[in-house]
Parts: C-alpha cells; structure tokens; sequence
C-alpha cells in the first residue's frame, strides 16, 4: 500500500515539501536559522538565495523590524518583492550582522568578567571593573558598523499614531505602540556590559551613533552612580567654547546646519538627569508630572495629554506646546564657569568638575500657543509689553529672534537641484526609447527615490546599492554632486542634514514654483509661536515671561526655541531638541546661553516637559 | 453527519462541525449541498485523516480565523506551540510532513501552522551538518563551494 498518495512508494521529506511550505517553515525561523539551513546542500541554497522573489526574506524581515513600505512610504516601490534592489534581503543580513556582532562583544565581556573571578550569573551585580572593555574591541571597524545599522533601525522604527487621529471611544491599543525596530534595538543591547561598552568605549567615528542611542535608553545601569563619567559629562556640557553662531548656541553639529550634536546632547542627559535623579523626590511634583526617560518615554505621542479645555487654541499646535510644563536648569557659578574656561582651574584640580557640584533650578510655565506658521508681530518682547515701554523695544530684542543662521533660501536651492536632476532624467529617457521596458522601470523607481531625496531613511548599504545604480544611468555632474552631499551625511547618525544646505548658497535665486508634491514635514507642522509666564521654585526668584518657538524639521527632528524675558528684557536664549520627536513624553534637552551671546557669556543645560497635571485656572487679578 | 473517503478507501464519519475546520470541505458542503454521498480525499492516507481528525475534533470549538486573511504582516510569528499540539504533533518526521502536507490540502490553517512552527523549532539553532543529520540532507558541497558558502552566510556568524 502506497504511504503517501502524494509521492507514492516514497517517504515524505523536508525536501519534497512543496516550496511554499518550505517557505513557510523557514519564515518562522530565525534569519541565523535560515543561513544554516542555506549551508546544508545545493538546492537548499539556491531556495534561499536564488529564488524568483524576495518573499522568504521579506518575511524573515517582517518578523523582526517594522514595514519600510508602512514608516517610509515614498521607497515603498523600492520593496516590491520583485525588486532587483534585493533590499529585504540586504537589509535583513545588514541588521542580523549588526546583532551577531554585538551579540559576540557581550559574550566575551561576559567571559572576561568570568576570567576575572567575577560573578556573571546575575546581569545587575555584575562587576563591571573587571571586564575587559578594550581587550573585546579588536574589529573597531565592525563595532561601528554594527551601532551605525543599529542607529538606522531606530530612526526608521514605526511612529506611535497619533492618538487624536482614532476614532472617539477608541482606546489606541497594544499594537499601535510597538515597534519592532524598537524592540530590536532594546533587546540587542539587553546587557549592561554591553550598554557600558556601547556608551563609554565607542570609537570616534561611531560616537554620534552610539550617544543617539544612548539619550533615547536614557540613563540606564552605571550612569546614576559613575562619578567619572559624571565628570566628563561636565567638561563637555560647560565647555563654553562648544556655543558659537555655528550651532546657533545649541545642541548642533557647528556647521551652520542644525544638526543635533547627539554627542553633546548625551552629555546634557547625563548632567541635567543626575541632577534631576537626585531632587525630583524633594520636589513633589504631582503624580504624572515627574519627568520620564527610557526607549519609551523618547517616543512620539507619549506625551501626557490633557482633555483640551480650550479646543480654539489646540488647532494647529501639532506640539502639544499649550499646558503646563516644567523645567530644569543647571548652572555653574560664574566664577567656577570662568575658572574652568578660561582659568587654570583644571590644572590645579584635574577632577575639579568630578567633585563640582552645580546649582539646579526647576520651574514650571503655562505655555500658550500664540500664531502658528507666521511671527507674533511683537516677536521679541512676548508677555513683556505692558512694561515696556515702546521706545527700549529696538534696544531689547535680542537678534537671535532674526533667524539669519539658517538661511530661508536653502530649501529653495534645493529645489533647484531637483529640478535640475529632473530635467536630467527626462532627457535620458527620450535618449533611449528603445531601452528594455524593464530596465526602464527598474531604472525609473531608482530614480523616483533618489529624486524624492529620501535615501538619507535608507541604511548605509541600501543607499550606497541605489547611488550605484542611480550613477550607473546617468553622467550628469549635478546629481553625482549632490548625491555625494547626501550620502556623506549617512554616517552623522541622523538623517536631517541631508535637507541641509550651506550658508553660501542662500544667497541663490529662489527657485520656479515647485512642482505639485508631497507636502514636506515643515508645511505640514508649521512652526508654533508660543508665550507664557513662568513660576520659579524660589520666592525670590523674579516671576518671568518665555517666548519661543517650535520647529519641525524635514527629517522628523523637532526643535525648541526658547528666551526667558525678565522686565521686558530678554536675557536668556534656550536652544533644544526633543527626544523622540514629537509630543515625546521625555521632552526637551538642550543648553541655555546668553540672550545677547557676549563674550565668555554663560550656558548651561536644561530639560523640559510636558506636564500631565494643569494649574489650576489662575483667579481674576 | 459528513463522510470522508481516503485515498486508500476507508472512510470515516464525523460531526459536521469537525470536518468543517477544513475550508476545502466547508466549500465542498457548500458547493455540494446536503448529501449522503461520500466526500473523497484522494491526497489523504487513512492513517493520517485520522490524526488530522483527531486535531480537528480537539479544535472543533475554536473561534473562527478572522475572514481577512490578507493582512499577513500582522499575523503572530510566535513559534509557541500549545501544549495538547505540542503532544499531539510528537511524532515521527515522516507523519509530521503527511500532515502538513494534509493540512495544507484540505486548507486547515492553524495545523498548517503547528506543523511548520515544529519544522522550525527542529531547525532552530542547529548547525548545518545537525540540520543535515536531522532531515536526512546530502551534502553536495565540494570543499571549495563550501568555503564559499560559508563566506555567503557570513552575516550570520557568531563572533
């Protein structure tokens, strides 16, 4: 009797499964499963990467990370499966590798702390001096690598949905706050020795990529307690050299093209947070309004929300911007801040600002939204008017509100390049019609992608497999020129320079009328004015006004602006970023300067966030 | 009361409810309508029917899968196999392919499901030459395809 009508008188194996089921079997696999599973014969390999599709490796793919063609929908033709980019599956080995690699660090710090004598059982007790932190790092090359691939997991994790945008009575559930790339992130740095080795013993060229990661864990294992690392933080964050019209007195790279310093703003993390970490219990603050670190808190849409009372106002304030917020300042006392900067006092003490400790204020404001998308007319002077008399008004705006660091021009000059590359494609094509219909199709998606200016959302590989076929079609000097401005700016950590240009092209001519396209970020959140009064902690301190603005930038970044007005003066200037994007529940990190920025002026960071609790409405005066 | 006619001519009568977990036999009754008339499965063996009865009868009460099975992306990847599958899919190699390939022709999803999450918990964290041991795989690698190979799946390397 036949054993199985389907192959009779044979015995039903792995390999005379049907292929789709093969499939299926192997999807459920880990992608390390599969590459064993690749080495074992002939037709095994050829299965897994030779098939007519990517459908194997997109599966494998959707297992582990988010769906590109969900979180950046404009490479979603990039993604078919039957593109020749081979994109899941370059990616999928990309990020795997990333793992492998970090996977093998913490395993022989593990064994280092064990050939120590060191208990390795437990990962909280573990002893941390014992391991062997420079011994494990042989492939400096491969460690950076893999944090660069792990950085570029987290920027393109799936955004938290909005949860105004549900329908009402409908709590967003589980789901709609997961990400896959997040989780891929946490768990692959799941140990403290690694975190220690990631944090404090990256490489140069990966510092930016490791110190993103670390603002958005937050301050995790050793950060609460390490005096050193407490120590460097300071030097860096009180470094007043570090300020200067280049980062526009903010947390930015000092090339005139705001981009977050991530390194800088790791260091305002760990000043500002220990700070906090030690005092926010003598605060009493009100359940919900303590302030939040962590891969969570650094998310969007974890802000607390408040049931708007006022709906009038919250149109537009795409920020949450109205409410109560706190926030906390960190200052060093001038002559210590002089002494440091321009003094001899690390000479006498070179653990001087190990043992320092400075003075940390917290305050709390009521913000209101004031414009959205166009200046108050009274930009400058917000919430000082009465006052002030109009004649000192001149005299007191400060011209940091004048906005000539980042010229308005640059994006129309980016424009310009588009279109300029547009042309180019256009006549290529009419060169060739008889191109091979495919080929042109292939060729047009690339196209599309690289028009669309979206690589800087692409990994290092992908983008360089699509600057290489977008080269490979075309000789045009204009796209391989800023083609290379797009690419050189992959390796900063964060995509947002790509939308950068420099300052001495804002003087080029605005470009024609755009061509109909897709909203950018910045016209779909336009910039929020805001003001409002602030409460100090200290009775004595002089009550306040603030008024700013946020910003958000193309590639999701948003920005913070803020000046403290005392009397109808401006005096001091906060630039900042918030961690996560927008309405992040962890808030802003930033540092504070002096309003007019004179010389050997002083700065210092701050933190702020959103409340979850309001004032209560303040009673008629 | 259904009828089930294997390929090698026993036949087995269950509850309709049970023979219904197929979707190839729902649509049969469907199409069909009520009749006393056999249904046959020339691609099922008798001894596999009947484990996949036994699956079936177990199962008889599940909700149903959700209609939309499109949305393939969201579906749990889990490899968690409960544990009465877990017993009852506890046997040789060749009966958990007969009833994977059976569940896949008579369209029962969710014993599709238990069988390939098996097949991948086996796979799992082997080497090569395991995997090859484990499914009776010939290797038909030369040395120097092997060395080859082996720098293909580099990226999946422990270091």
């Amino acid at each position: 009797m036949a054993r199985s009508s389907i192959s009779p008188g044979r015995a039903v194996t792995l390999e005379s499964l049907p292929p789709e089921i093969t499939q299926r079997c192997l999807s459920l696999c880990d992608p390390v499963d599969v590459a064993a599973f690749a080495q074992t014969s002939h037709a095994n390999r050829d299965f897994v990467y030779s098939a007519f599709d990517q459908v194997l490796w997109r599966e494998l793919f959707l297992a582990l990370f988010d769906d590109p063609r969900v979180t950046d929908p404009p490479t979603a033709a990039l993604w078919s499966r039957f593109s020749k980019l081979d994109l899941w599956q370059k990616q999928l080995c990309e990020r795997i590798c990333a793992r492998q690699v970090l996977r093998g660090l913490k395993r022989k710090l593990i064994a280092s702390v064990a050939r120590a004598g060191g208990r390795t059982d437990d990962p909280t007790s573990i002893d941390v001096d014992s391991a062997d932190f420079t011994g494990v790092l042989k492939g400096e090359k491969e460690f950076s690598e893999a944090l660069r691939v792990l950085v570029h997991v987290f920027d393109t994790a799936r955004g938290n949905v909005d949860p105004k945008t549900l329908p009402v009575g409908m709590v967003s559930s589980e789901e709609d706050w997961d990400s896959k790339n997040v989780d891929f992130v946490r768990s692959t740095l799941d140990h403290p020795l690694l975190r220690k080795l990631v944090w404090d013993h990256t490489p140069e060229e990966a510092k930016q990529a490791s110190a993103k990661l670390h603002v958005h864990f937050g301050l995790t294992d050793w950060d609460l307690t390490t005096i050193a690392e407490r120590g460097k933080a300071r030097e860096r964050v009180y470094r007043l050299a570090n300020y200067h019209e280049r980062n526009r007195w903010g947390p930015y790279t000092g090339d005139f093209t705001r981009t977050p310093n991530w390194e800088h703003l790791e260091a305002m993390m760990l000043v500002v947070g220990r700070n906090v970490n030690e005092r926010v219990d003598d605060w009493r603050l009100q359940d919900g309004d303590a302030p939040l670190m962590g891969l969570h808190a650094a998310r969007n849409y974890t802000m607390p929300s408040i049931e708007p009372k006022a709906p009038a106002l919250e149109i537009g304030d795409w920020a949450g911007v109205t409410g109560k917020w706190y926030r906390v300042v960190c200052f060093m006392d001038y002559r210590d801040l002089w002494g440091y900067n321009y003094g001899d006092f690390l000479a006498f003490n070179p653990s001087f600002m190990e043992q320092y400790s400075e003075a940390v204020r917290v305050m709390s404001f009521n913000l209101k939204v004031d414009s959205v998308g166009v200046p108050p007319k009274d930009i400058g002077i917000r919430g000082a008017n009465v006052q002030t008399p109009p004649a000192i008004h001149a005299l007191t705006r400060s011209n940091h509100m004048q906005d000539s660091y980042f010229p308005s021009a640059q994006r129309e000059d980016e424009d310009e390049n588009e279109d300029s590359e547009n042309e180019e494609w256009g006549k290529r094509k009419e060169e060739r019609p008889d191109e091979d219909e495919h080929d042109r199709r292939a060729h047009e998606e690339i196209a599309n992608v690289y028009r669309s200016a979206e690589l800087g959302k692409l990994s290092p590989l992908s983008a360089k497999i699509i600057a290489a076929k977008a080269t490979s079609t075309t000789t045009s000097p204009t796209s391989s020129g800023s083609h290379r401005s797009a690419f050189s700016t992959l390796f900063t950590g964060s995509p947002s320079s790509s939308t950068s240009a420099s300052p001495e092209s804002s003087h080029l001519s605005p470009a024609p009328a755009r061509m109909s396209k897709r909203p950018s970020l910045s016209e779909q959140y336009p910039t929020i004015y805001f003001s409002g009064s602030v409460r100090s902690s200290d009775a004595w301190h002089p009550t306040s006004h603030v008024h700013g603005r946020v910003e958000m930038g193309e590639d999701g970044t948003v920005f913070w602006k803020l000046t403290s007005n005392y009397d109808g003066q401006d005096r001091w200037v906060s630039e900042g970023v918030q961690i996560g994007g927008m309405k992040s529940r962890m808030g802003v990190l930033g540092i504070w300067s002096d309003a007019f920025h004179e010389h050997e002026g002083p700065a210092g960071p701050f933190w702020f966030w959103k409340a979850a609790n309001s004032d209560p409405p303040p009673r008629g005066r | 009361m259904v009828t089930l006619t294997t390929s090698d001519n026993e036949t087995f009568t269950v509850d309709k409810k049970v023979a219904e977990k197929s979707v190839l036999i729902k649509n049969m009754l469907e199409d069909v309508g009520e009749s006393d008339q056999a249904i046959p499965l020339p691609n099922v063996t008798a001894s596999v029917l009947k484990k996949v009865l036994e699956w079936c009868e177990h199962h008889k009460d599940d909700p149903a899968p959700p209609e939309n099975e499109d949305k393939d992306d969201t579906r749990k990847r889990t490899t968690d196999i409960s544990e009465w599958d877990q017993k009852f899919i506890a046997v040789d190699q060749e009966m958990l392919f007969e009833i994977i390939l059976a569940a896949n022709y008579l369209d029962i999803k969710a014993l599709l499901d238990v069988g390939c999450k098996t097949v991948a918990n086996m796979i799992k964290g082997k080497s090569p030459e395991e995997i090859r041991k484990l499914f009776n795989i010939v290797n038909d690698f030369t040395p120097e395809e092997e060395a080859q190979i082996k720098k293909e799946n580099e990226w999946a390397e422990d270091r």
